[in-house]
């Protein structure tokens, strides 16, 4: 077992199979040696995340090792699993969280479905429509807004 | 570990069964977190999902735009936007460089564009490239060789420089030098190479025998020393233009126009067997002896210019006469040429 500690000192002991979904993790792991009983220190996951990174990790320990990238293969945002779109269906928040501790623990399925996610939240929607979702503050003069709307008139859809 | 683990093992599912029932941090009420505060490298990783037209429409979302290229993972879902990259505005290409491999077009058409710099990614799809009556300096990219089934290059009125790199080309009317690349003979599925108005030096290399659907050949007005015998073996080649050059030697194989070289001794028997000719011009050089009689085979001829070589024979051998005779071919003689031309 390997014990990991959050940004908010709450302890979680995990199977090593679990643990090692993180890459890093995994190699600090081996960096320290299988000796040590030492928790891991994760200072930018806090203990709610990461209660749900492992509940992901858990969900996929079975999971086949990843094929090789294959370039040739057809790649779509929409291919994700059911279980992984139920696991998503969070606030986002803690969608961005997520993210955010995939992305530290090097965590690359979990990273892509939340990308993936994120992705499919923006398609089809107007630029509008993406502001008001994320709550980002237009904060261009009306010259500069015009100013892309005019280099961008070729591309976005009227 | 896994010693003393299996002791205390409980699975990770029921670890966490176990902690939900006492959290005391409801996840969904945690410290929001927006997707501005995203590093740069996910929100990338974002993005590249969607298609590359809609993240340049998001480019209006807020300051600063995207400025560094960015990558698609979603190749699937190219739209005819995205495939039309080569039309993309210039600025917009830079932000998405990966884009051009993606692009299935046949052809671009950028003649008279005015566009700089030249576009160096290119689909794999393309038949038909044309770049002519640009602003592009520069070397030609190497990239364009990769370029396997590409039959036209037009790269004409340009102010491109260096040496040519191993492709088929429409290079006319630039500063090109050096000498043609015998690398040209791989260019097996090339139907025109246009080089004329160059700076082209040496020999054209005898490996562009091996051009078998070579159908044009121009390269007029260089400094070319000579053509090899193996364009001979060239047998879809309607078009050869040589004029202005410093050839001394005619070929064995098929010629066309040798006007104005210093072309020196006699017109090659083996001419009569290059049955697809139709224009011979080797006016105003120094050649001598006489018209061959095996001419008078060639059933397609309608040009035939020898004037201009002083040292020749002024009589036509009979066949070639007969065959003048016989249809409209526009001649010329010595005895025909004016004085002084």
């Amino acid at each position: 077992m390997v014990k990991i500690t959050s940004s908010d000192n709450q302890e979680f002991t995990i199977s090593k199979e679990i643990a090692n979904q993180s890459v890093l993790i995994k190699n600090m792991l081996e960096d320290v040696g299988e000796s040590d009983d030492q928790p891991i220190p994760l200072p930018n996951v806090s203990g709610a995340i990461l209660q749900k990174v492992i509940e992901y990790a858990t969900m996929h320990k079975d999971d086949p090792p990843p094929a090789p990238e294959d370039e040739t293969k057809l790649k779509t945002s929409e291919d994700i699993e059911e279980r992984d779109k139920e696991f998503m269906q969070l606030d986002q928040g803690t969608m961005f969280e997520i993210i955010l501790a995939a992305n530290y623990l090097d965590m690359k399925n979990l990273l892509d479905l939340g990308c993936k996610t994120v992705a499919n939240m923006i398609k089809g929607k107007s630029v509008e429509e993406v502001r008001k979702l994320f709550n980002i503050v237009n904060d261009f003069t009306p010259e500069e807004e015009e100013q892309i709307r005019k280099e961008n008139e070729w591309c976005e859809d009227r | 570990m896994t010693g003393y683990s299996h002791a205390f093992e409980t699975t990770a599912q029921d670890y966490i069964a176990e902690q939900l029932h006492h959290d005391v941090i409801p996840v969904s009420h945690h410290q929001t977190k927006h997707i501005t505060s995203l590093p740069s490298e996910v929100l990338q990783d974002i993005l590249a999902w969607l298609p590359p037209s809609k993240v340049l429409a998001l480019r209006r979302l807020c300051p600063p735009p995207p400025t560094q290229s960015l990558t698609i993972k979603q190749i699937s879902r190219a739209s005819e936007l995205d495939k039309a990259w080569f039309h993309w505005p210039a600025m917009y290409q830079s932000m998405f460089p990966s884009v051009a491999q993606y692009s299935t077009l046949q052809s671009i058409n950028l003649v008279n564009q005015t566009l700089s710099p030249i576009p160096t990614t290119l689909p794999q799809t393309l038949e038909f490239l044309l770049l002519g009556e640009n602003r592009f300096t520069g070397p030609i990219p190497s990239a364009f060789g990769a370029l396997t089934n590409l039959q036209e290059l037009d790269l004409r009125s340009n102010q491109l420089s260096g040496e040519i790199p191993n492709e088929l080309l429409f290079l006319d009317k630039n500063e090109l030098s050096g000498s043609i690349p015998s690398s040209f003979g791989k260019l097996t599925s090339v139907v025109t190479v246009g080089l004329s108005g160059n700076q082209l030096t040496g020999p054209v290399p005898d490996s562009i025998g091996d051009m078998t659907w070579l159908n044009l050949l121009d390269i007029s007005e260089n400094w070319v020393s000579a053509v090899p015998d193996s364009i001979g073996q060239l047998q879809h080649l309607d078009c050869l233009y040589l004029q202005k050059n410093r050839i001394e030697k005619i070929p064995r194989g098929l010629v066309h126009i040798l006007k104005r070289q210093w072309l020196e001794g006699t017109i090659p028997e083996e001419l009569g067997g290059c049955v697809s000719l139709i224009c011979f011009d080797v006016s105003c050089n120094r050649l001598v002896g006489a018209v061959p009689a095996s001419l008078g085979g060639l059933a397609r001829l309608g040009v035939l210019a020898v004037g201009g070589n002083e040292g020749m024979e002024k009589v036509l051998p009979r066949e070639v006469a007969e065959m003048v005779e016989g249809r409209h071919i526009y001649l010329s003689t010595p005895s025909h040429l004016k004085a002084g031309h």
